[in-house]
């Protein structure tokens, strides 16, 4: 698995400024353009344009705190189960059926405030788990990175996932028509 | 991906949408859910002399996932809780020819199955004591 940090020369962690982030991708990108290679050897170019899809990605696997919390799983060998879920509790689940109801009346609806006004409240949802998460993480890492701690915080993050996914599919698609 | 013609019919045709009592003591209900895709499955049974009378789904989720579990429950329908412990994941892989990237789809309705199962027998353990 390639480690996004590293490639971005980033200290590993879950704290991380949006800006440094960009900051940290536009210091790689300006070593390996493609353009930089433009009178190079095809080797040349080829590596650099490897390189960069390499840059892009791990920007990808950094650009959000679930995305982050996901990447720090799976580099510490913990990533998240795909695949059926073993941690979420049933009434949990009840609960994300329930919104998930909820989300498909109001699209059915094509009330935009309504929509508006369940994005925003699943929003609050997943901003009060990242920040939960935040916390887990410093515990991780204050217990060493001791495996034992990670199962609340795994647990936390396959919720905000739902969440995540469930705000994705809550979007008002504009149709035109001719 | 290209979807089965199965897979399709299932999807816009779905078989015993809707929702039982999840209370009754003679109703199993499985809930399982897939984070990376979000999905979301409930499945539940009603159970009349050891034969499963009615079987409901609401699952949200890719075409996959719905066919599978609208298809678990025209499976489950009219077999006894012995017989239904039976069904396996890739029975419903082949029935639907699921292609590599949805098995997962099939393995989470044969989990809402064995979860249902699971707490109709709770329920019936525990009124016979």
């Amino acid at each position: 698995m390639l480690d996004p940090f590293q490639l971005l020369n980033l200290p590993r962690g879950f704290d991380l400024d949006d800006c440094v982030l960009r900051g940290a991708l536009i210091k790689a990108s300006l070593q390996w353009h493609p353009d930089r290679f433009a009178l190079g050897t095809e080797e040349q170019r080829d590596k650099a344009e490897d390189h960069m899809a390499d840059l892009n990605e791990a920007f990808a696997m950094l650009s959000s705190p679930l995305q982050r919390a996901e990447t720090l799983l799976a580099l510490s060998g913990f990533a998240l189960n795909e695949g059926t879920d073993q941690t979420s509790s049933a009434a949990f689940l009840m609960r994300m059926m329930e919104l998930k109801e909820e989300a498909d009346d109001a699209l059915k609806s094509d009330d935009v405030v309504r929509i508006g006004e369940m994005r925003r409240r699943i929003q609050e949802d997943i901003a009060h788990r990242v920040e939960q998460l935040r916390d887990s993480f410093r515990a991780w890492k204050a217990a060493d990175y001791c495996p034992g701690t990670l199962t609340p915080l795994r647990a936390l993050l396959t919720e905000a996932v739902y969440l995540q996914r469930t705000l994705d599919g809550l979007q008002i698609t504009t149709m035109f028509q001719s | 991906m290209v979807y089965s013609d199965k897979v399709i019919d299932h999807y816009e045709n779905p078989r015993n949408v809707g929702s039982l009592d999840k209370n009754a003591a003679d109703v199993g209900t499985g809930i399982v859910g897939a984070p990376e895709c979000g999905d979301v499955m409930k499945l539940q049974i009603q159970v009349e002399n050891g034969v499963i009378k009615e079987a409901k789904f609401k699952t949200f989720g890719c075409g996959s996932a719905i066919a599978s579990s609208s298809l678990a429950t025209e499976w489950l329908k009219g077999k006894t809780v012995e017989e239904a412990t039976a069904i396996r994941n890739v029975d419903i892989v082949e029935e639907l020819a699921l292609p590599p990237v949805k098995i997962h789809c099939s393995v989470l309705a044969e989990d809402a199955i064995k979860q249902a199962l699971a707490d109709y027998k709770r329920k019936q353990e525990n009124s016979n004591v």
